[in-house]
Order: structure tokens, then C-alpha cells, then sequence
């Protein structure tokens, strides 16, 4: 399944802070969520995407606090995909609990524009930048990663295995070389 | 003064993260990269995030928590109730932990700041592994524990599983040596740290505190300085217990427990040798740690509210330090000075050194153990356009209250030395009477 949108370009060291201020933690609702996301980063944002649109950051992206509310609010604004140079360990592992696809490459975040035509093969690890014919390279996630991926999330895939271990010893190879939590 | 350069290299030495994973996940030894399922010695959450981690635990068809004696819910984040909605997930947060026989709540009284009430009571020992659903988790490394935060999904997770999935981290370590001036503390050491390095230097890895200035620190400032690891981007950090450290654990902990720390020979990403001698205080400029500069850089920048406490700032070495400062004098009249101790032990113990007594004779607000305003949640937000000055650990924009409020950091001497004048201030000016201030 491919993913394909207009790129919003945010810049380094984005927090959770400002995807979701405190003062919402306690709202529910994934719509109210994603009303508020981004209030102070980038404000009217959110008002302004297509549904499946790619949200592209800089270096450390999601740095700060744990809130599990950011991926969900980035989700539910109706992004599709997050591209960053990097990104923040706690907030690159609950995008992939929740099942948002992360795509880790300094290549693109430097080379996409705001505006651009964005094209994710997420098999592949390509990030194609249709507006101006540029062509990178995600980092590979780590078999285990692709598994919670590929099963929709984590409590999809740890509904599974209820009753046993979470990571069976010997059946997960190494992830070395990717990039996880 | 910063050189990098790679440890060297022995086949069986591992780092300190290496061994406690490798101790969790059943396994005798364990590489950079892998990814195991390790067990947890304790799970945490706080009753602003645990009804989300409910949610998730029934979603994901779990019935009973793993152990209930190994979770940890405290009401910290938003205690007492600042609404009748969260008063309602309290309520529900009581519920789920009596049904499913989760002995150690931290209610209204009992709770403090999780990180600060977690060494206290003997929650996490060295050697141990524990996760939790917040940032600040590795705290725990003060005591030689390794703690990782993880989000709602993951903390449901290890509920049901008392398990969790963990890329083995590379490891850094970051020597430090010499000695600083009389008013920087170990916050003042984290800033500094912070700016040296940068804002995502140890993303994903395990930070080590080591070298002679750490290893002369009691554990407060070893928690200080673990705590502040996360703004370096670490995974997790640790500090190598000391016979002290130990002690303390032995003479609370729950479970016998071993300390392990890296061998010699063990493989680091990094080593950082940095030079603290004559460092002085420090303070953060909005709004990013990284942004640190010596005081009087920033001396003079008016301020409408000082912030005293937090998991980087809350415990009973910090007040004292604040106290010293507000002895005998006020807090300047157009700013609020507000105290949250770390926990009612520190709270009563505050009390008992006659610390409180200063603080409120000063003019501060002293309010309940807890997290305070820190996470913008309640309990002393800035309005827009406002300024304040936090021994917190981060000031992103609008952590603290409103998208157009500015936020300093720094340690508690700073913040006490701040709120006396009215702007920020240097202790020395403010102990020694020299005229900075506003007028």
C-alpha cells in the first residue's frame, strides 16, 4: 500500500509540547485532539491538510514528553505518514504502537519542500518526491517493527500472543542496522 | 574540553544497559541493536494517563495485570482534581486498581512526583528494570536502576505481560571532573551538559554519568543528573551506585536486588570527558534546554512567576538550597514564587527543618507534593505573553501554559535567587545585596 500526499514541513527539535499542550491530555476524543494539534508549532495547520497528507520534520522530531495523545492527534488530523531526519525515541515507538507510519530519512526531510507531491512505498523504504524527481531511501525498521506494523499496532499484535511471551525468544532476528525504540 | 572518542573494545565486557537487559531477558549476553522482550521489575503510570492505559489493557483483551504488587499508579500529574473530569478518572483509576489487586496507588496524601516516590519507597533497586508511561522514567538510573519511558500502549502491554520490547541501546558515557563554583548544582552541570552537547545527542542510547565529579554526588544530584538525560535524548541513564546509594536501597528495597554496572573494556558509542571546574550557574533561555547560558547573560530579564520543584528539582537538598537564599528576605512583589516539594516525605521533611516555614514566610505559595504546573496541566499556568523562570527539566514552547508564554530554567538557588529580584538573578547578587533587580 503506498502513501501519497502533500508534505507540511515543520523544522528541528519539534515537541510534544507543541503537537499537544498539556492543558488537552485529558480530552478523549481523537477529533477534539486533532483540532488542538500543533496549536502553537503551526498554528491553522491542521484546518488546512488533506486526509493523507505527509507530515515532514527535521532533527528530533517529537523530542520531550511521553504523551501517546501526539501520534494520535497526528493521525486523527489526517496525516498519513511522519518523514524526519530523526526522531525522538519515545515518540517514534508510540507512532509505531499506534500504527502510524514513520519513515526515518535525513535525505528527504532536507530535500522536500512544503507543498510538494509526496509518494511513500513503505515496502520498499522509498520516499519519492514527485514534484521534484528526487528519490531517498528510508532507513529499514526492524523485522520485529515491521511486525507490529504490519499487524496494525501493538495491542493488535500483543492480542495475539496473550497468555505467552510478547517477543518469542529465537523467533525475532537481530535488528541491527534499523531503527527502533 | 569535549573530546569524543570510542571506548575501547573487550569480546565479553558489556555496558550497564547490556547487563540489565541481558539479566531481564533471560539471556547471557546481549548486543547493540537486538531487539528482546524483557521482563519488568516495576510498571508506573499517573492518574492523568492510567484511564488511556485501561483502555488499551481491555482493548487488547487482557484480563488480569501481570503482578499487581510490581504496578504503580500515583496521582501526581493532577492532584487534587483540578475538574470534575478528572476528578471522574480518578475515581475510575481507583476502581481498576482495587479490581485488580494494584496495592501500590498513591493517592491524594500519600502521593508525590513518581519519581521521587519510587527511590523513597523502595519501588526500583539497582540493577533493576523498570518502565512507565513517562518521559522522565530514567530517573531511576540515580540509583543505578534503568528506567525507560514508554507510552500508553506499551505501559498496557507490560501490565499484561510484565514484558516489554526494547532495542538494546548503544551506550555513552559522559566523564565529568573538576569541581564547580559555590551556587552550581548538579541542574546547573545538566544545563550546561545539555548546551555542550545538544538537544538530540544521545537520542536512543544509554547515558553513563561518570568521572570524579559524579561519583563525589549524593543520590539527589545523581537524580538530577539522570533525570536531565532525557533532554539529551537519552534512552535511559545511569549513575554507578556507591556504597551510600546502596545502602540506602538495601535499607528500603522490596526484593533482593543486585547492582550491575558496565565492565571495564566495554564498548561505548561516545565518551564525553567535559571539565566542570569553576562552572557557575546557569540558566536556560526559551525554549529548549540546550539553550543554556551563564546567568548573567540573562540577568535583569523581569519575570512574573519562579517554579520550585518537579522530578529534576523537587527533593529536600533543592529546598534547602532555595530556603538559604529566601532566608530573611521577599519575594519581589510583582512575582509569584510557587513550591511544590517532590513528595510528603520531603514535604514533612521540609516542614521538620523549618524549610516551609522560610519559603512561606518569603512569600512563596507552597503547594501539594506533585508535579505542580510543570506539564502545563494546572496548578500555576502562564498566561500568554508571560514569562516564568522553572527548576523543571524542559521549556519547550507552551509547556507551561500559554502558546505565547516564555519559559527559563535553571536550579533552585537561581530560581529563589530570581524571585527575590524580581528578574533573573545570580544568588551572589541577591545574597550578597548588590543592586541588581527591578526596581
Amino acid at each position: 500500500m503506498n502513501l501519497a500526499g502533500t508534505a507540511w514541513v515543520l523544522g528541528d527539535n519539534v515537541s510534544t509540547d507543541e503537537i499537544v499542550p498539556g492543558r488537552y491530555l485529558g480530552v478523549d476524543d481523537p477529533a477534539e485532539l486533532a483540532r488542538q494539534a500543533f496549536e502553537g508549532a503551526a498554528p491553522g495547520l491542521v484546518d488546512r491538510i488533506a486526509q493523507g497528507d505527509i507530515l515532514v520534520g527535521g532533527a528530533n522530531f517529537g523530542t520531550g514528553s511521553s504523551r501517546e495523545q501526539a501520534p494520535r492527534a497526528i493521525r486523527a488530523a489526517g496525516f498519513g505518514a511522519i518523514v524526519a531526519a530523526s526522531f525522538a525515541r519515545i515518540f517514534f515507538r508510540n507512532c509505531v504502537n499506534v500504527g502510524l507510519p514513520v519513515f526515518w530519512s535525513p535525505e528527504a526531510a532536507a530535500d522536500v519542500a512544503e507543498g510538494d507531491r509526496v509518494e511513500i512505498n513503505p515496502e520498499a523504504g522509498q520516499i519519492v518526491n514527485v514534484t521534484q524527481g528526487a528519490v531517498h531511501r528510508a532507513a529499514p525498521l526492524p523485522p520485529f517493527v515491521r511486525e507490529i506494523v504490519a499487524s496494525g499496532g501493538l495491542s493488535a499484535y500483543a492480542s495475539q500472543r496473550l497468555g505467552g511471551s510478547l517477543v518469542p525468544a529465537g523467533e525475532v532476528p537481530s535488528g541491527e542496522g534499523g531503527r527502533a525504540s | 574540553m569535549n573530546d569524543e572518542r570510542p571506548g575501547c573494545m573487550s569480546a565479553l565486557a558489556a555496558t550497564f544497559a547490556e547487563k540489565v537487559i541481558a539479566e531481564h531477558a533471560g539471556r547471557q549476553r546481549v548486543e547493540p541493536g537486538e531487539i528482546v522482550g524483557a521482563r519488568v521489575d516495576l510498571v508506573v503510570c499517573d492518574e492523568l494517563s492510567f484511564p488511556d492505559v485501561i483502555t488499551e489493557f481491555e482493548q487488547l483483551g487482557a484480563e488480569r495485570v501481570f503482578d499487581g504488587g510490581r504496578v504503580l499508579v500515583v496521582a501526581d500529574h493532577e492532584t487534587p482534581a483540578p475538574s470534575i473530569e478528572a476528578a471522574n478518572r480518578m475515581a475510575e483509576t481507583r476502581r481498576f486498581c482495587a479490581s485488580q489487586a494494584i496495592t501500590n496507588l498513591l493517592d491524594a496524601g500519600t502521593a508525590g512526583i513518581m519519581h521521587v516516590v519510587i527511590p523513597e519507597r523502595g519501588l526500583a533497586a539497582p540493577g533493576e528494570l523498570i518502565c512507565g508511561y513517562d518521559s522522565h522514567m530514567l530517573t531511576a538510573g540515580g540509583l543505578g536502576a534503568l528506567g525507560v519511558g514508554v507510552g500508553a500502549t506499551d505501559t498496557a502491554v507490560a501490565l499484561a505481560f510484565g514484558e516489554i520490547w526494547l532495542r538494546v541501546p548503544e551506550s555513552v558515557q559522559v566523564r565529568l571532573r573538576g569541581v564547580p563554583s559555590r551556587w552550581a548544582a548538579p541542574k546547573d552541570v545538566a544545563l550546561w551538559v545539555c548546551s555542550t552537547l545538544g538537544q538530540d545527542a544521545c537520542l536512543y542510547r544509554s547515558l553513563e554519568w561518570t568521572g570524579p565529579y559524579v561519583e563525589r554526588l549524593e543520590l539527589e544530584g545523581r537524580f538530577t543528573l539522570a533525570n536531565m538525560s532525557i533532554e539529551v535524548g537519552a534512552k535511559t541513564a545511569a549513575v554507578e551506585p556507591d556504597r551510600a546509594v546502596e545502602a540506602y536501597a538495601r535499607a528500603r528495597a522490596r526484593r533482593n536486588f543486585e547492582p550491575l554496572w558496565s565492565d571495564e573494556g566495554a564498548e561505548f558509542a561516545h565518551v564525553h570527558e567535559l571539565d566542570v571546574e569553576g562552572l557557575g550557574p546557569l540558566v536556560a533561555l526559551p525554549h529548549s534546554p540546550e539553550r543554556s547560558v551563564p546567568v548573567a547573560e540573562a540577568a535583569g530579564a523581569r519575570l512574573d512567576q519562579v517554579f520550585i520543584g518537579t522530578c529534576t528539582n523537587g527533593r529536600l537538598g533543592d529546598l534547602r538550597a532555595a530556603a538559604e537564599v529566601l532566608h530573611g528576605r521577599q519575594v519581589h512583589p510583582a512575582t509569584r514564587l510557587l513550591v511544590f516539594p517532590g513528595s510528603p516525605d520531603v514535604y514533612r521533611a521540609a516542614l521538620a527543618e523549618g524549610l516551609i516555614e522560610t519559603l512561606a514566610e518569603a512569600g512563596a505559595l507552597v503547594g501539594p507534593a506533585g508535579c505542580g504546573p510543570c506539564a502545563g496541566i494546572h496548578l500555576g499556568l502562564l498566561a500568554d505573553g508571560e514569562v516564568g523562570l522553572a527548576t523543571s527539566s524542559r521549556n519547550f514552547p507552551g509547556r507551561m501554559g500559554g502558546g505565547l508564554s516564555e519559559l527559563y530554567l535553571s536550579g533552585p538557588a537561581v530560581a529563589a535567587a530570581s524571585a527575590v529580584a524580581g528578574c533573573i538573578a545570580s544568588p551572589d547578587d541577591v545574597v550578597v545585596g548588590s543592586s541588581v533587580g527591578v526596581a
